[in-house]
């Protein structure tokens, strides 16, 4: 019986060890990052159980038209063009699967208005492969995103 | 022609007994929506878990499936609160969100315009929620776009959603 427990034991810390590596391994998307074209900077964040990014920069926030701050005037949906664009949720409801990938998700394309899947593949603790497809992931486009590094304090 | 017109027949009677079922309520629904400060300049959340009983809502304990919801206006007021209020924001957006439902941009205001002490927001005509209201479990965010840092710990905005419900 006591063997029993020992080995019942075990296999529960086995269980919850694991379930917190993947958690871990899940929430290093967390963080800032950049896209390779340099124009805006989005944070990735954990929203229930599912991870999102928003617009936190733009290299070029005013609207040259208007002289405004810029908003999702190419959005489909005429009632919400007037979202400003930081702030904007472009990565919605990725999950974590495995081996450093996050799926299930899409990206928003702010300058033509489109949503594509998308799947997310963390190549380095720094380095996002983000790839963007219509139907099925051969047909995409892979973007390379920097994390953003904070400054260090002396 | 006579199996074409009984075909036809039948096709029309289940579609009135399809539709007889359905009925519709506009309802009121209220949630608080909570962000722990400090905020910084830009978009901040404020999240609310919404939990809904639609039979209790709806007052038709015969409920058995909700068919379709129609958002109709939305409305925002801030707890009394020294610090913040709608002038301290250029804009506030709404989403739901939930476990098994994609995340929908339900609402916008931007810039900030307020109808007295509330802001009425700008709903979307396209967004499809029903499967949000079929779940009965979600959450709402309210991201508020902030002017400037605020270092302010708690900020609560009470919500109020016009919706229509068609249901059997």
């Amino acid at each position: 019986m006591k063997r029993w427990i020992t080995a019942l034991s075990f296999l529960m810390a086995i269980l919850v060890s694991t379930n917190l590596n993947a958690q871990e391994g899940a929430d290093k998307i967390i963080g800032v990052w950049e896209p390779s074209h340099g124009k805006a900077k989005v944070k990735i964040e954990k929203i229930g159980s599912k991870y999102y990014g928003k617009i936190v920069w733009l290299k070029e926030p005013i609207d040259p038209e208007t002289k405004a701050p810029k908003v999702d005037k190419n959005n489909p949906d005429e009632k919400l063009q007037a979202t400003p664009l930081r702030g904007k949720r472009i990565l919605k409801d990725f999950e974590y699967t495995d081996e450093n990938e996050w799926t299930e998700g899409t990206i928003y394309d702010p300058e033509n208005g489109n949503t594509y899947s998308c799947t997310i593949k963390m190549t380095d603790e720094n380095t996002l492969d983000i790839r963007g497809y219509i139907g099925v992931s051969a047909l995409g486009r892979t973007d390379i995103w920097k994390r953003l590094k904070l400054p260090s304090k002396k | 022609m006579m199996n074409r017109a009984v075909l036809l027949l039948m096709m029309s009677t289940l579609i009135l007994v399809g539709c007889g079922n359905q009925k519709n309520k506009s309802i009121n629904i209220e949630v608080v929506a909570i962000g722990e400060g400090p905020f910084f300049e830009g978009s901040n959340s404020l999240i609310s878990e919404v939990e809904l009983n639609l039979s209790e809502l709806v007052g038709d304990s015969e409920l058995k499936e909700i068919t379709h919801v129609t958002i109709n206006e939305i409305s925002i007021e801030l707890d009394d609160h020294e610090e913040l209020t709608f002038n301290h924001f250029n804009s506030a957006a709404i989403q739901l969100v939930s476990d098994n439902s994609p995340m929908t941009s339900i609402a916008i205001m931007n810039p900030i315009k307020l109808s007295g002490e509330e802001l009425k927001m700008t709903t979307s005509e396209q967004a499809e929620v029903t499967s949000f209201f079929q779940e009965g479990k979600f959450s709402l965010l309210l991201d508020l776009d902030f002017k400037e840092d605020s270092y302010s710990e708690l900020l609560n905005a009470e919500i109020e959603i016009n919706l229509t419900l068609e249901y059997k």
